[in-house]
């Protein structure tokens, strides 16, 4: 197995902290400061909280631990991405076809990313999207998207 | 019970539920609370029959009770683990009803200073007791914090870091942040392994269980009862530690021993220490409002959301929450051992449930939730947003309980933080001046290294 080495890995996260630190503390420039009672103000904090995050990752840097970390393995990814690919895609058709189709759809990949076969996907995919619709919408009353046409 | 789906990924699930239904805070309460302890139980399932332990305080019963199931006793292994556990379970909630009372007498004189000065006690202990590094576990309490800024100012009412998003000026919900970092980081580690090998599930044999094997144990489980409910009363400690404690102890107690080679009393120490500490944990999460493990800071989280303020006034403003609670517990263990000894076979046949039903079902109940709580799509794009990045932060060992802790209490921390200052007149001596604040410091401090002394006796456990 492929590994980052020592403290690589660590090194790698402090830099990515220490870069958000840095990032959140000059956001907190752009907060418009209202009136404020006393010596801290809304903008404080967010200075605070990126001081300290800036602070640990120089931390981690210089100390990093002896955290062995296995590199990612591209063949995983391969399943990986769909799962990202199909929530995103989740999120952007729920307004238009309402949950059902969303779901089933979301599932389907969901369920073969898992290894069932397509009869198993499909059957497991309408089953509990049914379920899920009837028991929230139908009998709990919780909307899940009902899509362009139900509006 | 399900290995990988620990009592936060299922109050995280149900949680939007509940809030959209408006159910009543002390009965969510409940819910969760059953759900937690319930879960302490179900743990075990897996761990004796299958050697998987679902979370890491049922790691030690795997070690006896796992030796016992390869012997053909994996039955009685699994009666004594809920026969310790109704009596860890149930004693402690005795201790929870006389101890409550005296801490909040003694937590009503605490101020601004003295609430800041406890929430980073909460943090140091939780990120020392965290496994793997301190200096991550800081990181990742501060990345909770930085999540915790964003959002309408609760001082000001001036926006921050919303960027201009609409979606952003409520803050984001706590419980997108758990979803995300939790349920589906879950999902993209499982992707990335194999199914789990089921042909090693133990038989599961009769359950019956002799007197003299119960009266046998009852010294164990009472003296582990005590530990348990002593330990999870520390925030960051918990059932994890209470469970090794107890079972070191009781190794060391008890000559001569089989421990490690299937001894009926290896399952009930850590059984009945792990549901003592699980209710040892509602004291400082329900008196103090600070959560000692990850669980109990998704339900302060979900106590916030509905208008319930947990601290030394809640025995006074909401006793239903309270006494509600205390009351389920006893009534939640007596179900326990009544349903769960009929019904073992059928958890463990829920144990062989095929992942591609099983993940699918989790990921439509994390997407569904998470849409559930707004009705808003964003939501689920942060779901996701938070699950890559809950990913890459467990792969680097990064905990995450001390980054749900910092979402939860990043409001509270800097608002009182912010009154203290404006009381001082910016000084920061006044987080040093009253002798609860000097307390809590010394007990910050005592947690910075008891870690080190825990290690080395679950090292001689392992041994």
């Amino acid at each position: 197995m492929k590994s980052w080495g020592e403290g690589g890995a660590d090194r790698l996260s402090a830099l990515i902290i220490l870069g958000f630190g840095l990032a959140y503390g000059y956001a907190g420039k752009f907060i418009q400061v209202g009136f404020y009672n006393g010596d801290i103000g809304p903008h404080h904090w967010i200075y605070m909280v990126a001081f300290v995050m800036v602070l640990l990752g120089f931390g981690l840097v210089l100390r990093p631990t002896q955290h062995e970390f296995e590199a990612e393995v591209w063949e995983d990814w391969r399943k990986r991405l769909p799962l990202v690919g199909v929530i995103i895609i989740y999120s952007v058709f729920l307004p238009y076809t309402g949950f059902l189709g969303a779901m089933i759809a979301m599932m389907i990949v969901v369920a073969k990313l898992f290894g069932a076969n397509w009869k198993q996907a499909v059957l497991c995919s309408v089953t509990l999207s049914l379920l899920c619709l009837l028991l929230f919408d139908h009998l709990l009353g919780i909307s899940l998207g009902r899509g362009l046409w139900l509006k | 019970m399900l290995p990988g789906i620990g009592p936060v990924n299922a109050i995280a699930v149900l949680f939007p539920i509940v809030y959209t239904l408006e159910v009543p805070a002390a009965t969510v309460m409940i819910l969760f609370a059953g759900i937690y302890y319930g879960s302490q139980y179900g743990n075990s399932i897996s761990s004796i029959l299958l050697n998987v332990p679902g979370t890491s305080a049922a790691a030690v019963t795997a070690i006896d009770g796992y030796a016992m199931a390869k012997q053909g006793l994996g039955g009685k292994a699994l009666a004594m683990s809920a026969i310790a556990s109704f009596i860890g379970g149930t004693l402690s909630i005795f201790f929870l009803a006389f101890f409550a009372p005296i801490l909040a007498e003694l937590a009503i004189n605490f101020g601004p200073a003295e609430y800041t000065v406890l929430m980073l006690f909460a943090f140091i202990a939780l990120s020392s007791f965290s496994q793997g590094s301190l200096l991550k576990a800081i990181i990742s309490a501060f990345l909770g914090l930085a999540i915790a800024a964003i959002g309408i100012d609760s001082t000001t009412g001036v926006s921050r870091l919303t960027f201009g998003m609409m979606e952003l000026y409520d803050g984001i919900d706590f419980i997108v942040v758990v979803i995300g970092f939790f349920a589906v980081s879950e999902i993209l580690i499982m992707l990335g392994q194999k199914d789990s090998d089921q042909s090693k599930m133990q038989p599961l044999t009769s359950l019956w269980i002799t007197f003299k094997e119960i009266t046998g144990s009852l010294a164990t489980s009472l003296r582990s009862c005590v530990s348990g409910f002593l330990i999870g009363v520390l925030p960051g400690a918990g059932g994890t530690i209470a469970s090794f404690i107890a079972y070191a102890t009781e190794k060391k107690i008890l000559r001569p021993n089989q421990f490690g080679n299937g001894d009926i009393r290896g399952v009930a120490a850590p059984e009945s220490a792990n549901n003592s500490a699980s209710v040892g944990s509602f004291i400082p999460l329900l008196i103090l409002g600070v959560p000692g493990s990850e669980t109990t800071a998704v339900m302060l989280g979900g106590l916030i959301s509905f208008g319930i303020k947990p601290g030394p006034l809640l025995l006074e403003t909401s006793p239903d929450v309270f006494w509600g609670l205390a009351a389920s517990m006893f009534i939640g263990n007596l179900f326990l051992i009544i349903l769960n000894l009929p019904l073992v076979g059928l958890f463990a046949k829920i144990l062989q449930t095929p992942r591609w039903i099983l993940m699918p079902l989790i990921t439509m109940l994390c997407v569904v939730g998470a849409y559930t709580i707004n009705g808003s799509e964003f939501d689920v794009l942060l779901i996701l947003i938070f699950g890559l990045i809950g990913y890459f932060l467990r792969r680097a060992d990064f905990p995450l309980a001390p980054l749900i802790l910092g979402v939860v209490l990043g409001d509270l921390i800097e608002t009182n933080f912010r009154r203290a200052m404006i009381y001082s007149g910016g000084d920061v001596i006044i987080f040093f001046e009253s002798n609860i604040c000097i307390t809590l410091w010394i007990l910050a401090a005592v947690s910075l290294f008891a870690p080190t002394l825990i290690s080395s006796i679950q090292k001689k456990v392992h041994s």
